[in-house]
């Protein structure tokens, strides 16, 4: 249940992102109304991890909450997938041409980037090769 | 005939540490040496990255003394390029670093050290009544000093004892002659052991609020990421600065009332610890918590300099950026460097690996030759120890009211001269009274944030040179700190916007070092010459001299003999 969901599926910033307001430049005017961080680099959409909804220390924050993006931190290969604040329109996704921005701008609005984001990354995740069986731990009794 | 006696892997520490010891014929060790068995390379893996990147790898060393090597990332880059962060920032970043070395010095005490003062076993014959009754006579003030927690901590630790799984108390050297505390005293220590763990992971829910989480919190090169508006409902607002006043005030209260008092009274128990375990009497700090900019050092409340052989009537200024003063040697250390140089100052510095080393296993290293993946740095050539100790030093030498009048409170508590404080127990006080100053420090760090705040200033990052294209071509930095563990400085050589060259000279790369190409030993060998050890089987002395320094490595003691045979191996799980 921890890795099933990307960040940005239940991020409080969502619909920031769907709506297209974003934070331009650190502490900006978007940044202290708690834009969505997509622009500064965030990794939410392709971090498939539960910090937004179980957050950190008790619930206290998550990095997004705290104004600095996710740098996709339990995905792998992370670390060979900068620069961090680069955002993932300049990741070279394999199996499709077209950044984000190019599908964003075929389609004209600013909110469909978005689409383009969550399209891309699902087909990451359905291009990504199938755990094989003997690796999917069996569940134990109870759970 | 001599002894030699192996602890590795070094146990309630963090990373891999190796000591090997010989003892003479009055059982005191006469020879010792330290030996780092895990190769880190961080160097090698942050070149041609973005230096904006880089304190989220650097950071990523180690968990326990998380954010230092962040905010020393910060600082090389922005030194690099001339970037000044705002006064928020500043503090804000002064709070988090407070905040680390206040978690990190309990943790340390209770968690990884206390244990070789305390016997948790001879906790279990203490009267409950009678451990009130020391409870109240050393710390008035403490809001638990009741018979009835003290019989609740005592049945706690019994059906503990009772299970049979004594998990993290398990296998230590229970009984040793070198215990020398009262059940009651260690029935204190076992509850307050208990507290602090509690205690703790509230204190770091600060760093999640500034960074988002614990470990590992964000840093940002130009400043904070984290917004301040006091009435936005997500950004840093007032409720999350009452939050955090409050975890500073119970901070305070945590310092005061329980882990100073424990250390006074565990200290007067063991007199003899103060003439034990001294070492080089060499002292380094770099200093933290710039009042104005970074560059301002004379506004640090911890300050910088260096003390050679003792003399407290002189603090030698201390330059990172100087490429005569800090240099890295590589005469005892698994590396090489090219053109036959065997001393390099950071900027200039190399990681290239050369394992010379037996094939493991192994049953001991030759101190002759190259024995450990640590380099050697050196100060103007001297070898000198850093750490709590050292801050607190150069901090009394200088002069600083607030150094003195703790340092001075304490030794009047011990009744013991200032000399006492070159030694284990004087390095064991200093992060206490450190920690002391930390807590109030904090508090005053966090007022001048309301502070400015009120003044109309809510800046927190200056994006001014954010972007690679306002950089020059070429720019080389430093960004320094203090650790916990004592000095720590990176230096970065930025080229093209890319890292062109990265080095790390960590607290416990100089107290660990190995020799140098003089043969000059490092703190810790130096630290152990002339300990005396009850039983050669349980070197529980070594540990305390070792543990004094707060290295952060886990344990397997093999005791050899001259011929390497075993003598006997101990196991400790933490």
């Amino acid at each position: 249940m921890f890795y099933g969901q990307r960040i940005h599926d239940k991020c409080y910033r969502r619909a920031f992102f769907d709506a297209g307001q974003f934070v331009e430049a650190w502490d900006d005017d978007g940044a202290r109304k708690g834009w969505c961080l997509y622009k500064m680099g965030c990794r939410g959409p392709t971090t498939y991890n539960s910090c937004s909804t179980v957050k950190w220390n008790n619930g206290v924050s998550f990095p997004i909450g705290s104004g600095h993006g996710c740098i996709g931190c339990s995905e792998a290969g992370f670390w060979d997938n900068g620069p961090f604040y680069e955002r993932l329109s300049n990741v070279v996704v394999p199996g499709i041409d077209a950044t984000p921005d190019k599908i964003g701008a075929l389609l004209g609005t600013a909110a469909v980037v978005g689409v383009g984001a969550h399209l891309v990354s699902t087909i990451v995740r359905q291009s990504s090769k199938p755990i094989p069986a003997e690796d999917v731990p069996t569940p134990s009794k109870g759970e | 005939m001599t002894t030699r006696i192996v602890v590795d892997p070094v146990t309630r520490i963090e990373g891999h540490l190796r000591i090997e010891a010989t003892l003479n014929d009055s059982n005191r060790v006469g020879d010792a040496m330290s030996s780092g068995t895990m190769w880190r390379g961080l160097e090698v893996i942050l070149q041609g990255r973005d230096p904006r990147d880089a304190w989220a790898f650097c950071e990523r060393i180690c968990g326990v003394c998380t954010t230092v090597h962040a905010l020393a990332s910060v600082r090389s880059v922005e030194n690099a390029l001339d970037i000044k962060v705002p006064t928020n920032a500043q503090i804000i970043r002064n709070i988090m670093f407070l905040t680390q070395m206040l978690q990190d010095h309990v943790v340390h005490f209770y968690h990884l050290h206390a244990l070789d003062w305390v016997d948790v076993v001879s906790a279990l014959k203490a009267d409950p009544a009678q451990t009130s009754a020391l409870a109240q006579k050393i710390s008035p003030s403490s809001p638990i000093t009741g018979v009835g927690y003290f019989k609740d901590t005592s049945a706690t630790l019994k059906k503990y004892v009772d299970s049979g799984q004594l998990g993290i108390f398990a296998n230590a050297y229970w009984g040793h002659p070198a215990y020398k505390l009262p059940p009651e005293a260690n029935l204190l220590a076992v509850a307050h052991y208990l507290e602090a763990l509690k205690w703790q992971k509230e204190l770091v829910k600060i760093h999640t609020i500034f960074g988002g989480k614990n470990p590992h919190p964000n840093y940002l090169v130009g400043g904070m990421a984290s917004p301040i508006a006091l009435q936005s409902d997500t950004a840093i607002n007032i409720a999350r600065l009452n939050m955090i006043k409050d975890l500073i005030t119970q901070a305070n209260d945590f310092v005061n009332q329980i882990y100073i008092p424990d250390l006074l009274a565990i200290a007067s128990f063991y007199p003899e610890w103060t003439q034990i375990g001294g070492g080089l009497g060499n002292y380094l700090a770099y200093g933290d918590i710039p009042q104005g900019g970074i560059s301002d050092v004379g506004s640090f409340r911890i300050p910088r300099g260096a003390i050679l052989n003792k003399n407290l009537a002189e603090v030698l200024p201390v330059d990172p950026g100087d490429v005569n003063q800090i240099q890295e040697q590589v005469a005892h250390s698994w590396y090489e460097y090219t053109d036959g140089k065997t001393s390099l100052h950071p900027w200039e510095g190399q990681t290239t690996p050369k394992y010379t080393g037996p094939k493991p296993p192994f049953t001991q290293l030759d101190e002759t030759a190259k024995y450990s993946w640590l380099k050697a740095p050196r100060w103007k050539g001297n070898a000198v120890e850093v750490g709590p100790l050292s801050r607190m030093l150069v901090g009394y030498a200088s002069g600083k009211t607030e150094y003195k009048d703790v340092v001075n409170n304490a030794l009047g508590a011990l009744k013991v001269p200032a000399t006492a404080l070159f030694s284990t127990l004087g390095r064991t006080a200093a992060r206490g009274l450190e920690t002391q100053l930390c807590a109030k420090w904090l508090m005053d760090e966090y007022n001048r944030l309301i502070a400015n705040l009120k003044a109309g200033d809510s800046t927190t990052a200056d994006n001014t040179k954010w972007n690679p294209s306002s950089w020059p071509s070429e720019a080389k930095g430093y960004g320094f700190t203090e650790a916990p563990r004592g000095a720590l400085c990176h230096w970065i050589h930025i080229k093209d916007g890319k890292i062109a060259n990265y080095q790390i000279v960590v607290p416990s790369t100089w107290n660990a070092s190995p020799r140098d190409e003089k043969g000059q030993l490092g703190a810790y060998e130096s630290a152990l010459l002339g300990t005396p050890l009850a039983n050669s089987k349980q070197p529980l002395e070594i540990l305390r001299t070792i543990h004094s320094f707060d290295p952060c490595l886990a344990c397997a003691a093999h005791v050899l003999g001259k011929d390497g045979r075993v003598l006997s191996q101990v196991h400790v799980r933490v």
